[in-house]
């Protein structure tokens, strides 16, 4: 018998997650809820052969994640995994023991975001705060990447 | 660092999430958008920590033929480049070279593909230096690329640049030197005409002509000995090719024929004469010499390995020449003495002044000095020049005068139907014996 290629495995996972969390806390909207995972399905079915995947398989993952956040925000952030981890194995992403701890920090990072969603009212406050964090990333990104450069061409840092 | 198409619709994604969310007040919205942010910084950063451990596994190792060279020469540059490429992402490599030397031929960039281990790969290119100083080869240029990002760098750090070379000036003008001509060439067989050398001796036979019995050979051995003198050949030609500019576009059919036309020639006279000597020159420029090259198969390699557009480091600029400047003189005065307006007698005795100061500034042109030492350690009779006769031939025109002085015959070959220019008068223009089509 012929094993299950990991991208394969990942979708009928992701599959189960989404049928027991609509089956768990069932909305009014269920319907649109498993539309969408065939959807994704279909798109990461016909979307083998081209160039820029991870953009299609996102675009329709969104609408996905954003249904199943009618449910509980947990959910969606389960199913945001999910999505993120299949786009990945699309675009050839191979993931190795050396990526575990980038994994863990990216998986604890949403994980954060998530909590601060979960625990506002509204969206303003945390919409700020992931737009100062982002910028000041940024910023920091941009003096490594200067630093960086003017090592390598030579100046004395 | 930049993102990729992929990513810049990603960014779009993630704006349009959280300006729905920011208007609907959604924080599922919000959550998705939120997750696309952290998935996007990760993957920057993930780009960022290859593309650093690719510039760290850089490694570079440049030689260059010499480190003195004349403006002008031609020398082969060698750059090994050692890198190691993390799965998913693609490298190119490419020589930051100074706009002054010009690229002649071969490879300056190369491209890498993931690997476990570190690979290894090798440009080969030859340059031209085009102005003089000392020049330091300033490193590479190194462009990755993920799914999601792209980036370059310059890597002119010490580590990645070096050797430098020493480019020697030359002079536009040097005295034109002498030579003596011989016409024929003795070799080591039986010619009908015969020679001054001997080439062996044998006891004599009966009709052997008496004056040519060695005397004191036969007196020492008791023997009649006769010399047999060096056989007498005619001298092969040697060809000249004028190698179009690089910058006069892609050379057409004509340019096929000159090379079949050229490496006609030299087979055929290997095969007659023995050997064959090509000068490969590009406008005033002198590129590369084959001097009396015996063996056929490397004379073709070296000429497969020249015969395509190549780089002009310098040009004439349709500089006319002595003697053209003095049949313009001539010809002035002989306008002035019949001239009676005198706008037009002001304007020609002007006219006359500015060719006077030009040719007291001009002296022997060096690209003529080079012609003349490249043709003076040659027995020639006669040079034949391929040339595709485009553009600027100022120098076809050096290259005629000196072998008029020398008495060397010369023929000119080049595309049938060239330039108006080029038919009728320019023959006698350029004074050479025949000009012919070579298709």
């Amino acid at each position: 018998m012929n094993s299950l290629s990991p991208d394969r495995q990942i979708i009928l996972f992701m599959a189960a997650v989404v049928i027991l969390v609509t089956a768990i806390h069932p909305t009014a909207s269920w319907y649109l809820t498993l539309f969408l995972l065939a959807l994704y399905v279909s798109v990461y079915w016909l979307t083998r052969t081209w160039h820029d995947r991870a953009f299609y398989l996102v675009c329709f993952g969104a609408l996905l994640v954003v249904t199943c956040g009618a449910a509980s925000i947990w959910e969606e952030l389960i199913v945001a995994w999910m999505v993120g981890g299949s786009s990945a194995i699309a675009m050839g992403m191979t993931v190795s023991r050396n990526d575990l701890p980038a994994l863990l920090a990216l998986g604890s990072c949403t994980l954060a975001v998530a909590l601060m969603i979960y625990l506002s009212n509204h969206v303003l406050l945390p919409l700020f705060v992931l737009s100062a964090l982002t910028a000041g990333i940024a910023a920091v990104l941009a003096i490594r990447d200067y630093q960086f450069r003017k090592q390598c061409s030579g100046a004395r840092v | 660092m930049r993102p990729r198409r992929c990513t810049q619709g990603l960014v779009l994604i993630t704006l349009l999430l959280s300006a729905c969310a920011f208007i609907l007040d959604d924080l599922a919205v919000l959550l998705a958008a939120a997750v696309l942010v952290c998935g996007l910084v990760g993957l920057y950063i993930h780009f960022d920590r290859k593309f650093r451990a690719v510039v760290a596994s850089v490694e570079v190792k440049r030689s260059s033929e010499r480190s003195q060279v004349r403006k002008g020469t031609t020398l082969q540059v060698a750059t090994t480049v050692t890198v190691s490429v993390p799965p998913g992402m693609k490298v190119r490599i490419q020589e930051n070279l100074s706009p002054v030397l010009l690229v002649q031929d071969g490879v300056t960039s190369l491209t890498a593909e993931p690997s476990p281990s570190p690979v290894t790969q090798k440009m080969l290119y030859r340059i031209t230096p085009a102005v003089h100083g000392e020049f330091v080869f300033s490193g590479i240029s190194l462009f990755a690329s993920d799914p999601f990002f792209e980036d370059d760098i310059i890597l002119s750090a010490e580590r990645f640049s070096g050797p430098g070379i020493f480019v020697q000036p030359t002079g536009l003008f040097e005295p034109a030197a002498h030579r003596v001509t011989a016409e024929t060439r003795e070799i080591e067989k039986m010619s009908v005409l015969s020679g001054f050398g001997i080439r062996s001796l044998r006891e004599y036979y009966a009709g052997d002509d008496m004056r040519r019995i060695d005397w004191k050979q036969s007196a020492k051995h008791n023997k009649i000995f006769v010399r047999e003198y060096m056989g007498v050949m005619n001298l092969p030609p040697l060809l000249i090719v004028d190698l179009p500019w690089r910058g006069e576009g892609v050379p057409g059919r004509d340019f096929d024929r000159m090379v079949a036309a050229v490496a006609g020639l030299a087979e055929y006279s290997v095969k007659t004469y023995q050997y064959v000597s090509v000068l490969l020159i590009s406008g005033p420029n002198i590129l590369h010499f084959i001097g009396e090259e015996k063996d056929l198969e490397r004379c073709m390699t070296t000429l497969r390995k020249w015969m395509h557009p190549v780089e002009r480091a310098t040009h004439l600029y349709r500089m006319p020449d002595r003697s053209d400047l003095r049949a313009e003189i001539r010809q002035i005065d002989g306008l002035l003495s019949e001239e009676r307006d005198p706008d037009e007698a002001r304007f020609l005795t002007h006219l006359r002044r500015s060719y006077q100061t030009g040719l007291q500034e001009q002296r022997v042109l060096a690209f003529t000095g080079q012609v003349i030492r490249t043709i003076s350690p040659l027995t020639i009779e006669e040079i034949y020049l391929f040339t595709l006769g485009s553009g600027d031939i100022s120098h076809i025109r050096q290259i005629v005068r000196q072998a008029q002085t020398m008495k060397i015959r010369m023929h000119i070959r080049l595309p049938a139907q060239r330039d108006p220019a080029w038919c009728g008068s320019a023959k006698g223009a350029l004074r050479a014996d025949t000009l012919e089509a070579f298709a």
